[in-house]
């Protein structure tokens, strides 16, 4: 489970607060959508989840253990795609899998078993001997995706997971997601896509200047709303201030 | 050329070079960042300061001692020539990374504007830092020359000028040789092995041309040093051989009459201008040709099934990020050229006219003199002298760069990921082991047992100063490089890790040498010494261990 209470983060001493008094809870075998508008505050708590960024106050614990006391705990248990499709450019494809897998304690069994079934199921195949140097946008995103799903985390964090993929990978994504959850694993991420949040989520998250606004389904969303409407109706009239 | 577009390339290459926006920003919004970066401007100074002074030293006893024969314009010519070369050789990977392998040359390249214009405002933004190292071979002899001999209203003018000019001519030189470099190597798959092997040609041959131009005609070098004293001009013109933009200079500075002066600065400036026009005009034919297509795209060729598991390979964690930290060194010629390559160059360069016997040395009389024991602790700290001059650890959470997030996200513990980049550092410094074999067998009898003992201690004592240098780098990462090369050579962990290696270095050879000198057993020295840097290697892992784990987890990218 992802636990979040009271979560705050600020810049420029307090000036420019990026999240505040963030509280969430996700549960295993739930898809859960973090939406909100640029510089709403969903990469910042994205990167306190994954231990990127200390928080001012307030805590993240994922499968019972706190980010800030037992962070290599939480590592273990997360895959983490970042917002940006940077990765070590010098490296083969396979070199960067294999460091991943090292890195994980991913056993050469099982990281030949899962690197077979992401590689084949993302096209990623035959590339996976190149330099990443000679990837396009969307491979880059891939190997990271691949990367991050080798040691079969329980809790999978993506910052906009779908820009930049083709609609056949966007597509093995999604499928990907719907059997992570059967598994009882959580998809958590954050997208501008808003007919996939609507589409695929059990439940949207909608942070606007750094506070969780809107929290739930679909249809508890709707409730809330003026009028019953689309994800993007609701999206716009929550956060047109 | 438009002369609109290349000011304001110019000004953007400038700021983006030495920060001066965020410093700027720094300074608005009070951020204590600002005198941070005072603070280190301030270190830099202090750091340098005790060679600054042996140079200074060096310059006017030199000035002193050629009082009155005439000759006293050669320390100018020496310091122009010394700035120069470094200019040029150190030109060369600068001018690579900052023409080629800058972060902002996709975007650049997309906007209107000439090859010429592009790489015209890079260079000057390449000139303007090489300004900070011409400046503390060229001052002091001009000022040591100005205030003993000849100082006037037009002397420091010209001087001026002269500065400013100093550094085009080379850099004009390593921006053609690197632009013809690259688009003749602009070939795909092999393209960075190419350039790399291209890097070593062109200072190959820099070197090599330098030590042709100043050896003395064999069997006559007496006859020949005499000729070179009786001609007021002729030391000066002998030294200026490898240069002679030098020769100008001089002219310009010590020349005997106003009229000469200002045509000897006439001929340098122009000359200067000239060879910029020369790198704008060659830019526009070769710039982007060596810039723009040849890149590699993955072929994503079918493969051979079971290649997959061959292919493989399961490791620990920490042999896997040393093995990451070597690869990519390996495979990005500026870290190769900076990092590995230096190991085998700097010798050559430190060692090379001694070798050959360039000024009349034999250096089998010179090694006989010698006493054995300081061969031998000489060849330990060579392995030192390695450590500090390959900027691998110095360098190597600077040059992680904007993908230290995925250091801070993989679940292996910071202290394991230091020990995997101290690993990475100690299976480089082995690459010092071959040239003591070759060092033994062309010229110092070093038997197989010392061999061993020396690439013993001197890993042991590459391993403090390897630990030191991972630290300054891990307490005060540079992440916010443009291209690789300023990861290296705009890092100050580089800088101060050699400064403090430096000084740790020249305290434990003199403890050594005083020891010997008292008559203390050279087994007991070997041991104290082997004994000294474990220990403090060991305290320095130590103190990275208390340090590694807050600030993987406090660096904020």
């Amino acid at each position: 489970m992802i636990s979040i209470k009271e979560l705050s983060k600020s810049y420029n001493r307090g000036e420019i607060k990026a999240v505040e008094n963030l509280n969430l809870e996700v549960k295993p075998g739930e898809i859960f959508g973090f939406l909100g508008p640029n510089g709403a505050g969903k990469t910042t708590t994205i990167k306190m989840m994954v231990g990127l960024l200390k928080p001012d106050q307030g805590s993240v614990s994922i499968g019972g253990f706190d980010i800030k006391n037992d962070p290599l705990e939480v590592k273990k248990r997360i895959g983490f795609v970042p917002d940006q499709p940077e990765v070590y450019e010098k490296l083969t494809g396979l070199e960067y899998l294999d460091f991943m897998a090292d890195t994980y304690g991913v056993s050469r069994e099982k990281r030949l078993e899962r690197m077979e079934e992401l590689l084949e199921k993302f096209q990623m195949e035959n590339a996976v001997f190149d330099l990443i140097q000679s990837y396009s946008h969307g491979m880059r995103q891939k190997i990271i995706l691949i990367g991050s799903l080798l040691h079969d985390p329980e809790v999978i964090i993506m910052d906009e997971p779908l820009t930049g993929l083709d609609p056949k990978s966007s597509h093995a994504l999604k499928e990907m997601m719907r059997e992570k959850c059967q598994e009882g694993k959580i998809m958590f991420f954050s997208t501008h896509v808003l007919e996939v949040a609507e589409k695929f989520c059990h439940r949207v998250g909608i942070i606007n200047k750094g506070e969780l606004i809107a929290l739930g389904t679909l249809g508890e969303l709707q409730n809330q709303a003026k009028r019953k409407s689309s994800l993007e109706n609701i999206f716009l009239e929550l956060t047109k201030s | 050329m438009r002369w609109g577009c290349f000011w304001n390339l110019v000004k953007l290459n400038v700021k983006i070079t030495f920060g001066l926006s965020a410093w700027l920003y720094y300074f608005r919004k009070k951020d204590r960042r600002f005198w941070g970066g005072l603070g280190i401007f301030a270190v830099i100074l202090i750091s340098i300061a005790p060679l600054f002074y042996l140079y200074l030293r060096l310059v006017q006893e030199t000035t002193q001692s050629l009082a009155g024969t005439g000759m006293e314009g050669v320390v100018i010519t020496s310091g122009v020539i010394l700035a120069s070369i470094l200019v040029l050789v150190l030109g060369i990977a600068y001018v690579i990374s900052a023409f080629y392998f800058a972060n902002d040359l996709d975007f650049m390249v997309s906007l209107p504007f000439r090859p010429a214009e592009i790489l015209g405002g890079k260079y000057v933004g390449v000139l303007v830092s090489e300004y900070l190292t011409i400046a503390p071979f060229f001052i002091p002899p001009v000022i040591i020359y100005g205030l003993n001999v000849s100082g006037g209203f037009f002397y420091w003018v010209f001087a001026m000028v002269i500065f400013l000019f100093l550094p085009v001519i080379p850099l004009v030189f390593a921006s053609l040789g690197v632009m013809i470099l690259m688009s003749l190597t602009n070939l795909g798959r092999r393209k960075d092995f190419l350039r790399f092997l291209g890097m070593i040609l062109i200072l190959v041959i820099v070197l090599g041309a330098n030590f042709y131009l100043t050896r003395l005609p064999e069997g006559q070098e007496m006859e020949f040093i005499m000729g070179i004293m009786e001609d007021p001009d002729g030391l000066i013109a002998f030294t200026g051989r490898v240069y002679p933009p030098s020769i100008w200079i001089t002219r310009a500075l010590a020349g005997q009459t106003l009229g000469l002066r200002f045509v000897n600065l006439l001929l340098f400036s122009g000359i200067s201008i000239l060879g910029f026009a020369v790198l704008m005009i060659g830019a526009d034919r070769l710039f982007f040709q060596g810039l723009i297509g040849g890149q590699e795209v993955s072929a994503g060729k079918i493969v051979k099934p079971g290649l997959l598991e061959k292919k493989m390979k399961a490791r620990h964690p920490i042999v896997s990020i040393a093995i990451r930290e070597i690869k990519i060194l390996i495979r990005v010629p500026i870290y190769l050229f900076n990092s590995v390559f230096i190991l085998v160059i700097a010798p050559i360069a430190l060692f090379f006219p001694l070798l050959m016997g360039t000024g009349g040395v034999n250096v089998d009389e010179y090694i006989g003199v010698v006493e054995h024991e300081l061969l031998i602790l000489g060849g330990i700290g060579f392995f030192g002298l390695m450590a500090l001059f390959g900027p691998a650890l110095s360098s190597s959470i600077s040059r992680e760069g904007k993908l230290f997030r995925i250091s801070q996200v993989i679940p292996v513990h910071p202290n394991k990921q230091i020990l995997g980049k101290m690993l990475s550092g100690f299976l480089i410094s082995l690459l010092v082991i071959p040239l003591i074999f070759l060092a033994a067998i062309l010229y110092i009898p070093w038997s197989l047992g010392e061999i061993i003992l020396i690439s013993f201690l001197g890993i042991l004592l590459a391993f403090p100063l390897m630990g030191f240098s991972l630290f300054l780098d891990l307490i005060r990462p540079y992440f916010t490089w443009q291209n690789p090369q300023q990861a290296i050579k705009q890092n100050t962990n580089v800088l101060f890790s050699m400064v403090g290696g430096f000084l740790f270095l020249g305290a434990l050879g003199w403890g050594a040498f005083k020891l010997l000198e008292i008559g203390f057993n050279p087994g007991w020295i070997y041991f104290l010494l082997g004994l000294f840097t474990l220990i403090m290697g060991t305290v320095i892992i130590v103190i990275l261990f208390r340090v590694a784990p807050d600030r993987y987890q406090k660096i904020s990218l």
